[in-house]
């Protein structure tokens, strides 16, 4: 079956003072969750921004559900009606009350249902027992609650696509496992419901995850359904006095004084024939941080 | 019901102080003018943009900064930037309206205790100077908060300084007043036209200025 794509992304850039954002060809798979990866400064936010339209500055072509482009965005309103979007800080006026808030998502956003924004305000336990609360204040709430209010606001729409910026950051254990939840009821609610969302929380959000995009200074370094890439690379354990040889072959190492433990394609596994090694099949996190380490700048 | 961009982008508390006020200087003008006399519209010039701008801090603080990078929720929305121009204009037109009611106390309180012409020329004369002088004020000062974004102290001590700038200025104006009557009338009505247009042009600069602020948060530049 043919994979459709709800962004399709050609040459975008985005030059700044000290960083460039070049993503030759960017795809996101409709109906999956996919988690963008990075270290910070990586291009995330940026390329989040520039796909939500909240960056218009930029070169390059988008293609939106296969049926718009990056003109339409600003120009036809069933563009981004159709997409959910969550932010980091700069989302809300800090003196906006959450009836503030509500109102103004009623005027925003022709399919937004102040009812469920209410219930999920609720479900999430946003203003403790006393329940929803309207004349609570943005600045008054906490980082964990702000992110709660961004997602009760995007799920009480009519949306075929989430794009969220760091959800899970200021959220605590059990709210990230809710996050989860909710993501996947969202996937699940209907068809070709897709989610995008940027994490340093991988451990935390592997089990959402479907497909993983990694990123590191300005570029997709890495990119594939999670199963894949459990497939594309291996964990590899082994004793001291093998390290220097396995070094040229492993894709990144670290080693102690009991030995060594790093990551390999899984093609080059055959190169380590005959070693005292023991492998396992990596997860997502051990994947990505080792990506990362490869091409990251931090030594 | 929907509401409208204005009434859903400021708070409740926003509106019932600025209704509170504009009262409270409609019947504080009446008296003032009753129990003071015509000095109070001096007072009035100097306190009303003071406290405008004051509330415009809960409402529009730092809108129009180039800096500003705190709206993407409505960014995430076609309808956006719609929102935003629509509740800017409403509260632009409404301010100056605010501004004009002060003054409509003192015009009351002059046709109750009417007395003589000459006494009723006067005041209104002073009016028509007062009423833009204090529009220009309110909107330079609205002009400059919201595009440094003030801390709130800032913001009321630059308009306070701004206020005492206009009362200074129009001392100075009421000297170059020519000696006759029908010339002051003159004199005034054309000083009236000028300065409201100023105003004028002035809450249209700060709209513009608003609207350009939220425009080039979608981009560095």
């Amino acid at each position: 079956m043919d994979q459709s794509y709800v962004i399709n992304a050609t040459n975008i850039k985005k030059h700044f003072k000290n960083f460039t954002l070049d993503v030759p060809e960017f795809k996101l798979p409709q109906g999956f969750a996919t988690a963008l990866i990075g270290e910070n400064g990586a291009g995330k936010t940026t390329l989040l921004n520039i796909l939500t339209g909240i960056r218009l500055d930029y070169e390059g072509q988008i293609r939106y559900f296969d049926k718009y482009s990056e003109a339409d965005l600003n120009n036809i309103p069933d563009v981004k009606e159709r997409i959910g979007y969550t932010g980091t800080d700069n989302y809300y006026l800090p003196h906006w009350t959450v009836g503030q808030i509500e109102d103004i998502s009623s005027i925003l956003f022709d399919r937004f249902h102040p009812d469920k924004f209410r219930k999920y305000c609720n479900d999430l336990a946003m203003f403790g027992p006393a329940g929803f609360d309207k004349s609570k204040k943005v600045n008054a709430l906490s980082d964990g609650t702000k992110t709660k209010l961004m997602l009760a606001n995007v799920l009480a729409r009519d949306t075929d696509l989430l794009i969220m910026d760091e959800p899970a950051s200021p959220l605590d254990p059990l709210m990230r496992d809710k996050l989860c939840e909710l993501i996947r009821d969202y996937i699940n609610s209907g068809e070709n419901k897709t989610v995008f969302f940027s994490t340093h929380n991988i451990s935390d959000m592997e089990s959402v995850t479907d497909y993983a995009i990694i990123m590191e200074q300005g570029k997709i370094v890495e990119q594939g359904f999670v199963e894949d890439l459990k497939e594309k690379y291996i964990v590899v354990k082994g004793e001291k006095e093998d390290i220097e040889k396995v070094r040229p072959i492993l894709y990144t190492m670290s080693q102690s004084n009991y030995g060594f433990e790093g990551i390999c394609l899984s093609k080059d596994l055959d190169k380590l024939a005959g070693l005292d090694i023991v492998t396992e099949t990596p997860s997502l996190f051990k994947i990505s941080v080792n990506v990362m380490k490869k091409n990251s700048l931090i030594r | 019901m929907k509401k409208t961009a204005y009434l859903a982008f400021t708070s409740f508390s926003y509106r019932l102080f600025c209704l509170l006020m504009t009262v409270a200087f409609l019947v504080g003008s009446l008296l003032a003018n009753v129990y003071v006399g015509k000095i109070a519209a001096i007072l009035l010039a100097t306190i009303m943009p003071v406290m405008y701008v004051f509330l415009d801090f809960f409402a529009f603080s730092g809108t129009s900064s180039r800096k500003q990078r705190t709206m993407n929720f409505l960014k995430s929305s076609y309808h956006g930037t719609a929102f935003f121009r629509s509740a800017l204009k409403t509260d632009i037109i409404l301010k100056n309206l605010f501004l004009l009611s002060g003054y409509l106390g003192f015009i009351i309180a002059e046709i109750i205790y009417y007395t003589d012409f000459k006494s009723f020329e006067e005041s209104m004369l002073m009016i028509l100077v007062y009423l833009p002088i204090t529009q220009i004020t309110t909107m330079l000062t609205l002009f400059i908060s919201r595009r440094l974004s003030l801390t709130l102290l800032a913001q009321v001590s630059v308009c306070y300084l701004c206020s005492m700038v206009s009362t200074l200025l129009f001392v100075i104006y009421s000297f170059l007043l020519p000696e006759e009557m029908n010339s002051v009338a003159t004199f005034v009505i054309i000083t009236f036209v000028v300065l409201e247009i100023i105003a004028i042009t002035l809450a249209v600069v700060v709209y513009k200025d608003c609207a350009k602020g939220y425009d080039s948060s979608f981009a560095d530049t």
